[in-house]
């Protein structure tokens, strides 16, 4: 199941964005051994001060954390405007109101290990979809993200890979790339099809501020 | 233009609310383009109803829209902001879509109409991106009448030249033999690059230094 936390609502949901840094510092400092900021076992970087938008994978019966991703619109601070621009073509730029980012794409291994026919994990399949779903509520056009190999393959498997822009760049020991992906009915259908989701992933109760927002 | 803006989309009203815009345009209350009654605008504010609106209050914080169908607030005070808008010909169905700006400054674009449910829904899914991508085109024009021009942060050479050694994999220790340095000093250097940059880690200040064009790319 999936929640929706607010940035700026952090601090009343301490125990699950708590657990969300912990799964970050697993993921990108100790698994992939990326350079990122680690306090405390907890990873976390100036973008979660910018008020994005969690999308948090829960396990319905137990509310405990599993897996989580961010975003953030590009008409303001992302990570592909002020860290990863190097990726896009010179003078090129992503900032539309239709288009927003996700970044920091993780899940807990421990809480995740069923997966559907087309070997896509139960977590990672509620996290794109409802990445998706959250895309069309907002009249988005596009999703845009920064990704390395591993992501890559994960997309591939869930029937929705990225397109590329710009050009790959080895940063620090990571192959980086930045693409978007078109939010629309077919793309959660298709992202859909290869989780083996069959309705939407979000909690039934809904911030108040997007209940209305949900489609018919 | 917000008149044009109601008339396309078959809308009643449209409102365009600056809060948190950058200090050289803002003024004490938020400045605000609207096609709300002069009557209303008075009223609205001599109640001080922009400390009370929850449609203010929800999408302030928010990145996705604030449907107001959603708002449940039983305060006397919200129902009666409601009540009075509506004699006012405002009605209740309405948005509120939060613009985020360059640097997370937030503002304000609401319309209202007079949709059935049904319509409303239709409208929602057709209009929600145009109105999304129009909101941000109005806060550019407003933005852009007043915004300075930020300069990239300035570098010191050796901040530079540390950092260009560190994007090409040499380690603190190699930098400092480089540059006939202490460890220390590279470390220094390093880290106020990154401060500069605004940045918790060295590769995100390497990467930040490669697209201002601080430090060549690396291959």
């Amino acid at each position: 199941m999936i929640k929706l936390i607010r940035g700026v609502d952090k601090n009343q949901y301490k125990p699950l964005i708590d657990a969300m840094y912990r799964n970050r510092a697993d993921v990108f400092a100790e698994r992939l051994g990326w350079d990122v900021h680690v306090e405390d076992g907890l990873e976390f970087d100036q973008f979660d001060q910018a008020n994005p938008l969690y999308i948090v994978s829960v396990d319905p019966h137990t509310g405990k954390y599993r897996g989580s991703t961010r975003l953030l619109p590009t008409t303001g601070p992302n990570m592909l405007r002020d860290v990863f621009s190097c990726l896009l073509d010179d003078g090129d730029e992503i900032a539309s109101a239709t288009i927003w980012e996700g970044t920091r794409f993780s899940v807990d291994p421990d809480q995740d290990s069923v997966r559907s026919r087309k070997g896509v994990s139960v977590v990672t399949g509620e996290l794109l979809c409802g990445a998706f779903e959250i895309g069309l509520m907002a009249g988005l056009s596009h999703i845009v993200a920064v990704y390395d190999a591993r992501m890559s393959r994960v997309f591939d498997r869930a029937d929705c890979q990225a397109e590329l822009i710009g050009r790959p760049q080895r940063i620090g020991k990571v192959m980086t790339y930045a693409g978007f992906f078109e939010v629309s009915e077919e793309t959660l259908m298709r992202v859909r099809a290869a989780a083996g989701v069959t309705e939407s992933v979000l909690e039934p109760d809904l911030p108040a501020a997007i209940s209305e927002l949900r489609a018919a | 233009m917000l008149k044009a803006i109601v008339e396309e989309f078959d809308l009643t009203h449209a409102a365009f609310v600056g809060i948190r815009v950058p200090a050289q345009i803002g003024h004490q209350e938020p400045f605000s383009y609207l096609t709300y009654p002069d009557e209303w605008q008075n009223r609205y504010l001599s109640q001080g109803y922009l400390r009370v609106d929850p449609a203010i209050h929800l999408a302030l914080n928010s990145i996705l829209p604030v449907d107001w169908a959603s708002i449940h607030d039983e305060r006397p005070m919200v129902s009666r902001l409601f009540d009075e808008a509506s004699d006012f010909g405002i009605s209740k169905t309405g948005l509120t879509i939060p613009i985020r700006g360059f640097n997370g400054e937030t503002a304000l674009f609401t319309v209202t109409g007079d949709f059935t449910p049904g319509e409303w829904r239709d409208f929602k899914k057709e209009h929600l991106g145009d109105l999304q991508l129009l909101s941000y085109y109005i806060y550019q024009m407003i933005a852009r009448a007043g915004r300075l021009e930020s300069g990239a942060p300035r570098l010191s050479p050796r901040e530079v030249e540390c950092l260009k050694w560190s994007s090409a994999g040499k380690t603190y220790d190699d930098i400092a033999s480089i540059l006939s340095i202490s460890r220390r000093a590279v470390k220094l250097y390093l880290d106020t690059a990154r401060h500069k940059l605004n940045c918790l880690s060295i590769t995100h200040a390497v990467a930040r230094a490669i697209s201002l064009k601080i430090i060549p790319p690396v291959f």
